[in-house]
């Protein structure tokens, strides 16, 4: 019996995990096109605002190059009246993120449990904003929130007001306008977290003796934190960068930040401004998102959750 | 369970109601938006057909939409074979890098390729807005094409390889039928949201050049509003749950749309 | 290492081997999961490989396809080395263990695809076919999905599919266990009808000792990405070379011994209690060590006290198990625990737990094992 020698046995060992190296050219050739478009019509113009936004006023014809400087930047967090728009904007988020998950978690669950056209007509209502265009949502909730409209003759009809009660231009109707808009998404990612739950483990937990507030407390709450904390995340950033309902429903009176950066984008013609207040609002989104999923991974030591 | 059926029809009709009260809207005689409406009439469903500028806008949606959708999928379907399938590092990365243009604020976005179109002087042409459009369509696309090319049964196309088919044979024979509803679910969810899509248009197109939903957003915001839209909103509600309805019982909403978690 | 072959010197492979492994190595993400390979498969033989998962048995099967590459030696197809040869012209037959059948296909396209990649007309793709699915019995299913049949029947669709292009070589990796026990059965006798009508050499994959036994005309049992012993079923099985493929390949009562006497080309060795006596091979000498082992259907119970020509040892029934076709007893040997396998017993009872026996341990049953060969557990 002859032994192999060592070094061979080594040299065997240390080649790489054995598939035929693919042409690699093909690789890059399949990822190019995707990637050019993203560095030059994603990357690039982001690198470039955030370039704008540390200009020191609007460029112009006459001075096409003004410096560097952070002037934007300090007035925003100097000026009050920004400060106070950003915490309307955070406040509206965790709003609407509360009220979107709050309905859809039930909602969502229910659907784990049904099938066949009861479960399609639920999820037709429930993703509808998705497929129906949000403009379509906002004008709905428009025509219902408008003075004598259709929410004011029902309460009416209660006998709970009297005379034109404004609820357009109201904190709590853009709340519902968003939480409407964004139900579906919430909807989505908890269908499918509830839906990973094996019933074996609940009918173990049923056989064991525990009531059914026990069971979602202690099995199905945890078990689909992932997905909770997922939609939460999702929805608290799409929620805060919403444009179209706060205008069309908050209109100027309620103000956060992406009607601001708009303005200063579009009618104001203050780039610089409107790029700082861009970042600031993306830094605030990401950085909650990530302060949220950092912190829900402490309470239940699950390691990384994506954000989606 | 009671309580929660119950709980749940509630929010079934309340998610209902600002869609079907567009329709009575729009019946109204008068010119006005109020409800009850001031007497019935189908007079606004029928103005669509003559309302030129409608019209014009839903066209111009539909082939925005159309060659958006046309080219994200063709871009990323190659894309997502080169990322399951490769066998170089910084996978992940890519993948990240791929899916993020969905994780920052649509706003930053879109303020970011405003002033970047109008450096390179692409502002209000079509071709800029598809270029806008492809950059938050195509992280979706990739994703639910990534679920469709992972689940490939590679033994499949090993067992093809040994009966003696040559590369081009498997992936005409074996591989493209897996992917095929795949890649049909992908097409249909990205025109949707190029279809519905409203902040990239209402920043980068030009005055003349509106969508449909931008076009109803001016009606709205702006320039006043003829029950005409509340009946151009009810037929494309129509159409989003035809569609919905039947994208959901061939090929199935939530697999789709959640995409791999 | 070389490995051990014991089949007679009579059967010398004189024509060139189909296949050909030489010195082959392959490992994934640094481990070693094939070492030197070294193996021949004679035309139109059946192959076993056999051996525990992870021993390697299913990369040599990729390999032989094509659809891995070996790190290391060569891998000869008729002769020629095949180790750049794509898998489509390799000319095998393959069926994977989930059987891989195309499912957006039906029956008679999926049997059909490898003449219709080779531009096969059509007129003889419909006789090829037909005649295959009759091969396999299979009528009239030609126009059914992968879908609707059973598993059994989608196996047979597998194997037709593999052997319509009449490859000389069909490899098999583990094409029964998603089969259950009284298809498998059936199949086994199925696959070596099909092997001996078409004669097709086979390589056959497999973790079942059973389907070794059965089907195949050699077993090579693998380990660790080596081959341990290469031989006809009978040979593997009754004469092992190594504890390995004893314990393996069938049940072994495994004996460290102690020469005790040697006399007349017969040794005597003693384990405990328990004293037999074996053919003394060469070279030994009283004291020597060896391991011998030997199998429960093999050992010799009779009732105690003896009759006049006392044979054999006392023991105890510890224990008594009746499996239908036969008893399974355990008994002890002063503090050796032996396990017997008997036929029930035409009259009279079974030994029950406490009797007292004798037991018996015939001179030409004992297999005498490898001194002191224990590779790695």
């Amino acid at each position: 019996m002859s032994r192999m020698p060592r070094k061979k046995l080594a040299a065997t060992a240390r080649s790489l995990s054995g598939v035929a190296r693919r042409n690699p050219g093909l690789a890059i050739a399949a990822l190019l096109p995707v990637l050019l478009l993203l560095v030059f019509f994603f990357i690039l113009p982001l690198m470039q605002l955030l370039q704008l936004s540390m200009l020191a006023r609007q460029p112009t014809l006459q001075q096409p190059a003004p410096g560097y400087s952070i002037a934007n930047y300090a007035r925003i967090f100097q000026d009050s009246f920004y400060l106070q728009m950003t915490a309307t904007s955070i406040m509206l988020g965790v709003c609407t993120t509360f009220a979107t998950v709050v309905i859809a978690y039930p909602v969502a669950y229910y659907i784990t449990r049904i099938s066949g056209w009861e479960r399609t007509l639920i999820s037709v209502a429930c993703l509808l904003p998705i497929f129906v265009n949000v403009i379509v949502s906002i004008l709905g909730w428009y025509i219902l929130l408008l003075p004598f409209g259709v929410i004011q003759q029902a309460l009416a009809a209660l006998g709970m007001v009297s005379g034109p009660v404004q609820l357009l231009r109201t904190f709590p109707a853009l709340v519902a306008v968003l939480t409407y808009e964004h139900l579906p998404f919430a909807v989505l990612i908890l269908v499918s977290s509830l839906q990973a739950i094996p019933t074996d483990k609940i009918n173990a937990a049923r056989l064991l003796g525990a009531s059914v507030p026990r069971i979602v407390r202690s099995i199905i709450i945890p078990l689909t934190m992932p997905g909770l904390v997922a939609s939460v995340i999702l929805v608290f950033s799409l929620s805060t960068s919403s444009y179209l309902a706060p205008i069309l429903i908050g209109a100027q009176r309620i103000p956060v930040l992406p009607l601001s950066i708009f303005s200063y984008g579009t009618e104001l013609q203050n780039w610089p401004l409107a790029a700082a207040l861009a970042f600031v609002l993306l830094v605030l989104v990401v950085a909650i998102s990530y302060a949220f999923s950092r912190a829900m991974n402490r309470i239940s030591r699950r390691g990384e959750w994506e954000m989606v | 369970m009671l309580g929660l059926r119950i709980f749940v029809y509630l929010v079934v009709a309340l998610m209902l109601l600002p869609i079907l009260i567009t329709f009575p809207v729009a019946l109204n005689a008068m010119p006005r938006i109020s409800f009850p409406p001031a007497g019935l009439s189908p007079r606004w469903f029928l103005s669509i057909l003559s309302d030129q500028v409608l019209l014009g806008s839903i066209v111009r949606s539909f082939w925005l939409a159309l060659a958006a959708a046309i080219v994200a999928v063709a871009i990323s379907l190659p894309c997502a074979f080169a990322i399951q399938r490769g066998k170089f590092r910084g996978r992940e990365f890519l993948e990240m890098l791929i899916t993020s243009p969905r994780m920052i604020p649509q706003i930053v976005l879109v303020l970011a390729l405003l002033v970047y179109f109008e450096s390179l002087g692409l502002a209000e042409k079509f071709v800029g807005l598809v270029l806008a459009h492809l950059v938050i369509t195509i992280p979706f696309a990739f994703r639910t094409l990534l679920v469709s090319v992972a689940t490939m049964d590679r033994r499949l196309e090993w067992s093809s390889a040994v009966l003696g088919a040559n590369a081009l044979q498997t992936f005409l024979r074996i591989m493209a039928p897996q992917i095929k509803t795949g890649l049909i679910a992908s097409f249909i969810f990205t025109f949707i949201l190029s279809f519905n899509n409203v902040t990239l248009a209402l920043f980068l197109s030009g005055i003349g050049q509106r969508t449909l939903p931008v076009e109803m957003f001016t009606r709205m915001n702006v320039a006043g509003m003829t029950p005409v839209i509340p009946a151009i909103s009810f037929v494309l509600a129509l159409v989003g749950v035809m569609l919905f309805v039947i994208l959901d019982r061939t090929i199935g909403v939530y697999r789709y749309l959640v995409g791999r978690e | 290492m070389q490995s051990l072959s014991i089949e007679p010197l009579t059967v010398q492979a004189t024509s060139e081997p189909i296949l050909r492994f030489e010195s082959v190595s392959k490992a994934f993400q640094g481990k070693i999961v094939l070492s030197d390979l070294t193996l021949e498969m004679r035309h139109g033989e059946f192959l076993t490989l056999l051996g525990p998962s992870g021993c390697g048995k299913t990369t040599s099967l990729n390999l032989v396809a094509g659809l891995i590459q070996p790190d290391a030696g060569t891998i000869f197809l008729r002769g020629q080395p095949a180790n750049q040869l794509p898998p489509r012209r390799r000319g095998l037959g393959l069926v994977f263990q989930s059987w891989a059948l195309f499912p957006h296909l039906n029956v008679f396209d999926n049997i059909a695809y490898g003449l219709k990649v080779r531009s096969v007309p059509a007129k003889e793709i419909d006789g090829r076919v037909g005649d295959m699915l009759d091969v396999v019995r299979l009528p009239g299913v030609a126009e059914m999905f992968p879908s609707q049949l059973s598993g059994g029947m989608q196996q047979r669709v597998a194997l037709a599919r593999a052997l319509v292009t009449r490859p000389d070589l069909l490899l098999l990796d583990e094409p029964l266990s998603n089969l259950d026990a009284a298809l498998r059965k059936e199949m086994q006798i199925e696959l070596r009808r099909i092997h001996s009508e078409l004669r097709v050499s086979t390589l056959l994959v497999t973790h079942s000792q059973e389907e070794a036994l059965v089907m195949s005309d050699r077993i090579a049992v693998m380990r660790s990405g080596r081959i341990e012993c290469i031989g006809t079923p009978h040979l593997v099985y009754n004469r092992p070379p190594t504890r390995f493929v004893c314990t393996f390949v069938g049940e072994a009562n495994i004996l460290e011994c102690e020469v005790e006497a040697v006399a007349q080309g017969e040794a005597t060795l003693r384990r405990g209690a328990l004293r037999f006596a074996i053919e003394a091979p060469p070279d030994v000498c009283v004291g020597q060590r060896l391991a011998a082992a030997i199998r429960p259907e093999n050992v010799v119970m009779a009732p105690w006290p003896a009759t006049t020509e006392a044979a054999g040892t006392a023991a105890v029934v510890l224990d008594a198990v009746f499996k239908g076709s036969n008893i399974s007893y355990w008994v002890a040997v002063g503090d050796e625990r032996l396990h017997v396998l008997t036929l029930p017993p035409l009259e009279g009872h079974a030994f029950a737990p406490g009797d007292r026996v004798r037991v018996t341990l015939p001179k030409n049953r004992i297999i005498l094992l490898e001194r002191g060969n224990e590779p790695h557990a």
